[in-house]
């Protein structure tokens, strides 16, 4: 039986980067999936945590919603945001989380490559041993555009940097 | 990491017309097995599962929902179907992990995240109060169809 979860691209930050882009995305999978660990550099404030977004095809126009459900620093919470620009799916470590430590998480795109809108299913957790902005999160999203996903892009909605070693897998999925 | 495939293709169905519900067979040969359920339904509900048929007082679950205002948590247990996923009118995801399915020694438990980002995100565990193998899987919206276009797909985990 042939394994079809396969590593399509892997990026591990050098260096601090704004963005992490896989672009040319194979339309040879059924399902995408990005894991990802992640830190930004925001900084000059409580930052313990950033925002991270995510656009498809670098469509900029309101085309993204997106649900949360939340553990938040021992209580739990729900979101929800419709139409955004960009899909805002979670958040990671910031400046003042626990040194060395990067927020873990993956998000699932099925059928990318189909006709109908794109749903995405998002978990994240960022765990840095203090009271300050630990969080658990699930979300649902949807992009309402029927085309293909060709690229995707991670990037701080703070417009602050991925740190090095920062890390984000592309893999694909086909379901035969 | 053991050599070979480890996350196999099973089988998957893509559906022509609205359907109640769909069954998938045929899946021996591996560990745990994931189902992903992508597409959309005629109402806004839940995302049940039955195992080889069987519609007894036999499953339970546990969610964690959040409908974007707030958090909230449900339990029911001696159900005839185990109500772990969510699905609406737009297109979403439910990603279901079946684990050990195929023992025949405990009873089985189900892992699903549901993504309807409308209405609901859902964390849920359910359990099915059975210790024979899983060889059918049922799956249906709790009231409705799912619609023209949603796939079912199935891919088997081995663990060796």
């Amino acid at each position: 039986m042939a394994n079809t979860y396969t590593l399509i691209e892997a990026r591990t930050l050098s260096s601090s980067t704004a963005s992490i882009t896989f672009s040319a995305i194979p339309q040879t999978y059924t399902d995408i999936k990005v894991v990802y660990s992640l830190r930004t550099n925001l900084s000059g404030g409580p930052f313990y945590f950033d925002d991270l977004a995510v656009r498809l095809n670098g469509d900029t126009g309101s085309n993204y919603s997106r649900l949360t459900l939340r553990a938040r620093e021992g209580s739990v919470a729900s979101n929800k945001t419709s139409p955004t620009t960009f899909m805002d799916i979670y958040a990671v470590d910031a400046a003042n989380a626990t040194s060395n430590t990067f927020s873990n998480g993956e998000f699932y795109i099925p059928n990318y490559t189909g006709s109908n809108y794109k749903s995405l299913s998002c978990d994240g957790a960022s765990e840095h041993n203090s009271a300050n902005d630990v969080q658990l999160g699930f979300a649902a999203g949807l992009w309402s555009n029927s085309a293909a996903v060709t690229s995707l892009i991670i990037y701080s909605q703070n417009s602050s940097d991925f740190v090095q070693y920062s890390t984000a897998y592309l893999y694909g999925i086909k379901n035969s | 990491m053991a050599a070979g495939a480890t996350y196999s293709p099973i089988s998957t169905t893509t559906l022509t017309t609205n359907q109640s519900s769909v069954t998938i067979t045929s899946f021996s040969g591996y560990t745990d097995l994931v189902l992903i359920v992508a597409g959309l339904g005629s109402n806004f509900t839940s995302v049940a599962l039955n195992f080889n048929s069987d519609a007894g007082s036999n499953y339970s679950r546990t969610v964690l929902d959040g409908n974007g205002t707030s958090a909230t948590s449900d339990r029911e247990t001696s159900q005839t179907k185990m109500r772990v996923g969510v699905i609406d009118g737009s297109q979403g995801i439910n990603i279901i992990q079946i684990m050990n399915y195929s023992n025949t020694t405990t009873n089985k438990t189900v892992l699903t995240r549901g993504s309807a980002a409308g209405n609901l995100a859902r964390a849920s565990v359910g359990l099915w109060r059975n210790t024979a193998a899983i060889t059918t899987l049922d799956i249906a919206p709790n009231s409705g169809t799912f619609s023209t276009g949603t796939t079912f797909t199935v891919y088997g985990i081995s663990a060796a």
